[in-house]
């Protein structure tokens, strides 16, 4: 049965909206491990987020067995990979479990950002790569120029990709044929020490943990003891086992070169992470296997219940989410204004916003949140360095010694003719050009260095808006550099709100403070008396508006004894301020905490 | 249990006023007299037949509409059904152009001791805009038809914040209203309902600064001129507020008659289908549409924002604790005012009861 030379183990790389997921159902459909009429669409994407954002959050594997036109049967792993920018260390570690990746590209549209980004990484991983040309039953499909651009862009030959459409079934049989053919089957000794790369976990409630791996080395069998060499935990194996799109088929052993899971009453997920090695406590392999690193978050915001009560389901939200997500982070803090939250670090923008909805939707909760922020690494006149995620905390300026906020390097692509758009709103946000260069005659990928703190005021909305939505983004973490930071306190009614400070380049505290105090008129409705809202450094006040005091609330006429209309008007009306809390005596909705994301409008 | 009373709705306008949104059509005095016997047979058959009855309203729609021969066989139906020998009070709604000495006469016989008039505006330029059918003249003499028949209770309607009103009309308008001294007045804000000519037409309701002056102007001139400003839009001289009315805002129950019109009975609030062709077919009898059925924490909800509409406010008990201190900051701006017992909105707090009200109902 186990025969090395059989397994192909491969990932998709794809823009999102290119047909990743549409691809991976016609592969399943026809390797027949999935019945045509058993088939959800998109069986891969199993979250209902993953659905309506239309992206993959977490990797997923599945084994297919594919019966090759030579006449062998083969083992094809496909190993999904996270579609988007927030998780580019998972997705390198995903791709490290593989030997090829199919690169997926939409025939009208060409190559994005973000699928550069990842078909680098595979390039750096020594991977096949095979592009697929994809969607060529659309009327502005393209298939030649785009083949061009992916010989011209990455450098490799795409005259033989096989050019489909997902959706339509099309040709999707040369697609399983050149895996067959081309990406070369997995090397490694099954007699080895044991090394398997963590490539996902999850927890499932009833059997605990369940970790993804590849075997590169060795061979694991149910009840041995096994160690994760990063973080030294030991566990016994109570069942190992094989992917299939419905779950689990437990097997007896796992052979170096395959693919499949392990269950041994892991309790947290952070004992399992991704890029981590399993290897053997009896007979451990001397060295792990290279690329482990612990992702850290790099957006922090703070998040509250409106109804200040519900901490402790909030505690319990996150405890359950964090058990299958070891790369979100939350600390109790507590705000004056906000009452007991916690202080949460994401990865990016899109794990925190889909972190958010899931807390809101799978607990039932109702958030406040506060506008994201980024670390900053302080080095204090005593000449120690304090890292800062929440601006209360940011300490007098009489005691930093020097400031330093995060860079990031940007990859940008977009039409040429948005070329001096893009530029110019980098520019805005401080970012610095690095270079530039033609995908073809039409796109352009340019590279900036950013401050992250830019990136996350609302930065990829702005970029879409002034690109008609073309250009794509990609970022990743580079390094700290020194920057002239001061923190904007906002004042209602001569209070400060903690959870409305930021941090921010002090050559920008006056425009930010002017435009935040501006939106948060807009956003704060009318009280009972006037309100006014300042913006001040320190004890400086720098810009000051006034919430006017309510007019007229009332509707003079009782509709003739219809007292249930009027009622019903009462309590919809109330129904839609749910989000409003409650500062000393002023009303806030929870967008004035968002508003300073939005200055850019 | 105290009395029930009584609304019997009008379905029939000559015309549809351009603020109105409420159910009525013009009418043939064919379906006039075909409405006026199903209405009757709606009655004979009133399950609450033989109860003593506390007030009894006829709105509309426009009740001066029916004709004389029409009137006098409801209201006969009205006293085979019921026992109105301690009727509080009887009143009927009209438009001036309707009114005349005769129907006054046979209202007067029939036991209305209570009409209210839909005067509006003295201004005949902001009459033809609201679509009345009425003069300025007209409405004066209306008036005096009305008192000739001896009626004295009257309430004449007002409405404020008109298209292109200015202060000084509503004074004017005000000073006019005083001059008949009527025993009762309404004085509403004009909203542009989505359903209505005004609101189809997108006709932008006065600015809120306005409205809130214009509130505030027609309270100062009628308290000062010895009317109580008794509800948020309603207006007495001693001994003369709106018992029917009162029932609504005290949670009192009503019988509900001819389509359209509103009941609250044994904890249902309920109305009787806007249909009226329907209505006629079935000669009265068709079945009502229950609304809501109101539980004591319903009606703990209702006892709070019915009660604040009132200058008698609220029993303090009723005040969630957790509402205190919003209460303490409404009187320390002068909102509200706080007694041993009783939390009860000023003219200031009337302007904004909504609000109020929202803040102090239970989150659901």
């Amino acid at each position: 049965m186990y025969d090395i030379s059989k397994i192909r183990n491969f990932s998709i790389i794809a823009h999102i909206d290119h047909g990743k997921s549409t691809l991976a159902d016609r592969l399943l459909e026809l390797t027949e491990t999935v019945e045509k009429r058993e088939m959800e669409d998109q069986v891969l994407d199993n979250m209902d987020l993953e659905k309506e954002h239309g992206i993959t959050i977490k990797a997923r594997a599945v084994k297919l067995e594919y019966k090759a036109s030579d006449g062998e049967t083969y083992v094809l792993n496909l190993i999904d990979t996270p579609g988007h920018v927030d998780f580019h260390y998972e997705v390198s570690r995903a791709l490290a479990a593989c030997e090829g990746a199919l690169l997926v590209v939409d025939a009208s549209q060409g190559i994005e950002a973000q699928t550069l980004a990842n078909t680098y990484l595979a390039l750096d991983g020594d991977l096949e790569i095979l592009p697929v040309i994809n969607k060529i039953d659309l009327p502005a499909a393209d298939p030649d120029r785009v083949i061009r651009e992916i010989e011209d862009t990455i450098g490799i030959p795409a005259e033989e990709a096989p050019r489909i459409s997902a959706k339509n079934g099309l040709n999707i049989r040369d697609v399983l044929e050149q895996v067959v053919r081309d990406v070369p089957a997995p090397k490694g000794d099954p007699k080895a020490p044991l090394k398997a790369l963590i490539f996902d976990s999850y927890y499932d409630a009833y059997r605990g943990v369940v970790v993804y791996v590849r075997v590169m080395d060795g061979s694991l069998t149910k009840g041995q003891r096994i160690r994760m060499m990063a973080t030294g935990a030991e566990f016994d194996v109570v069942e190992i086992g094989y992917l299939s799109p419905f779950g689990c088929r437990p097997s007896e052993t796992l052979r170096a070169g395959e693919v499949g899971y392990i269950m041994a009453s892991i309790k947290t997920v952070s004992d399992t992470r991704v890029g981590d090695t399993v290897t053997l406590a009896e007979a451990p392999a001397l060295t792990p296997l290279p690329g482990y690193k612990k992702a850290n978050p790099m957006v922090y915001c703070g998040i509250y219940c409106a109804d200040g009560s519900r901490y402790e389901d909030l505690r319990d939200a996150l405890d359950k989410l964090s058990l299958n997500d070891a790369s979100m982070t939350y600390e109790p803090e507590h705000s004056i204004a906000l009452g007991f939250g916690f202080r949460c670090g994401f990865l990016g923008l899109l794990h925190m916003e889909i972190m958010q909805e899931r807390i809101e939707r799978e607990f039932n909760l109702d958030l406040i949140t506060t506008a994201p922020g980024v670390v900053y690494r302080l080095t204090m006149t005593d000449g120690s360095t304090v890292y800062i995620d929440n601006p209360t905390n940011y300490p007098s300026p009489g005691s930093i010694l020097e400031a330093e906020e995060p860079i990031v390097k940007t990859d940008i692509i977009a039409p040429s003719e948005f070329v001096g758009t893009v530029m110019d709103l980098c520019k805005e946000r401080r970012g610095v050009f690095k270079t530039m260069e033609y995908i073809d005659a039409s796109r352009v990928d340019l590279h900036y260095e950013m401050p992250l703190n830019e990136i996350i005021y609302d930065f990829f909305d702005t970029l879409k808006a002034r690109t008609r939505g073309y250009a794509s983004l990609d970022y990743e973490f580079s390094h700290y550099v020194k920057s002239d930071l001061v923190k904007l306190d906002i004042l209602l009614n001569g209070e400060v709100v903690d959870a409305l400070s930021f941090i921010v380049p002090a050559e920008r505290a006056y425009a930010r403070g002017r435009k935040l105090t501006e939106k948060l008129k807009e956003n704060i409705p009318r009280q009972l008396f006037e309100v006014p809202i300042q913006a001040a450094i320190g004890s400086k006040i720098i810009a000051r508006e006034t919430v006017r005091a309510m007019r007229k609330d009332v509707l003079a006429k009782c509709y003739g004894g219809d007292i249930t209309r009027k009622k019903k008007l009462l309590e919809k009306q109330k129904e839609g301020k749910k989000r409003m809390r409650q500062l000393g005596t002023i009303e806030v909705p929870q967008e004035a905490f968002m508003a300073v994301l939005k200055l850019d409008e | 249990m105290s009395n029930r009373s009584l609304y019997i709705h009008v379905p029939f306008c000559r015309r549809k006023c351009n603020y109105c949104d409420f159910y009525s059509s013009p009418a043939t005095p064919g379906e006039v007299s075909s409405y006026a016997k199903a209405l009757c047979n709606q009655i004979r058959n009133s399950t609450a037949r033989g109860e003593k009855i506390a007030t009894v309203y006829f709105g509309g729609g426009t009740p001066s509409l029916l004709s004389q021969s029409d009137f006098i066989s409801i209201v006969s139906a009205l006293r085979d059904t019921f026992d109105l020998s301690s009727c509080a009070e009887f009143t009927v709604e009209c438009n001036p152009e309707s009114v005349s000495p005769s129907l006054a006469e046979i209202w007067r016989n029939c036991g209305v001791d209570r009409v209210s008039m839909g005067v509006q505006t003295f201004c005949d330029d902001q009459l033809k805009t609201l679509g009345r059918l009425h003069t300025k003249a007209r409405a004066a003499e209306a008036f005096a038809e009305l008192r000739g028949a001896g009626f004295q209770n009257i309430s004449l309607d007002l409405m404020t914040a008109l298209p292109g009103q200015r202060e000084e009309d509503v004074r004017a308008d005000l000073a006019q209203m005083l001059a008949l001294s009527p025993e009762h007045l309404s004085v509403y804000l004009l909203k542009v309902e989505p359903g209505s000519v005004f609101g189809l037409k997108g006709v932008a309701e006065a600015e809120e600064e306005t409205q809130r002056s214009m509130y505030l102007l027609a309270h100062e001139a009628l308290t000062r001129a010895g009317y109580e400003h008794y509800e948020i839009s309603n207006f007495a001289k001693p001994g003369y507020r709106a018992k029917h009315n009162g029932v609504y805002w005290a949670g009192g129950e009503y019988l509900a008659f001819g389509p359209g019109a509103f009941g609250y009975c044994r904890g249902k609030r309920y109305h009787v289908p806007a249909d009226t062709a329907e209505y006629c077919r079935k000669n009265g009898l068709v079945s009502p549409v229950v609304d809501e059925t109101v539980d004591i924490e319903e009606s703990q909800k209702e006892a709070i924002f019915l009660g604040l509409r009132l200058s008698e406010g609220i029993s303090r008990s009723l005040i969630p604790k957790e509402k205190e201190p919003f209460v303490k900051t409404l009187c320390k701006h002068g909102f509200a005012t706080l007694t041993d017992d009783r939390f009860s909105l000023t003219a200031e707090g009337f302007l904004i009861s909504d609000y109020v009200i929202r803040e102090l109902l239970p989150v659901k």
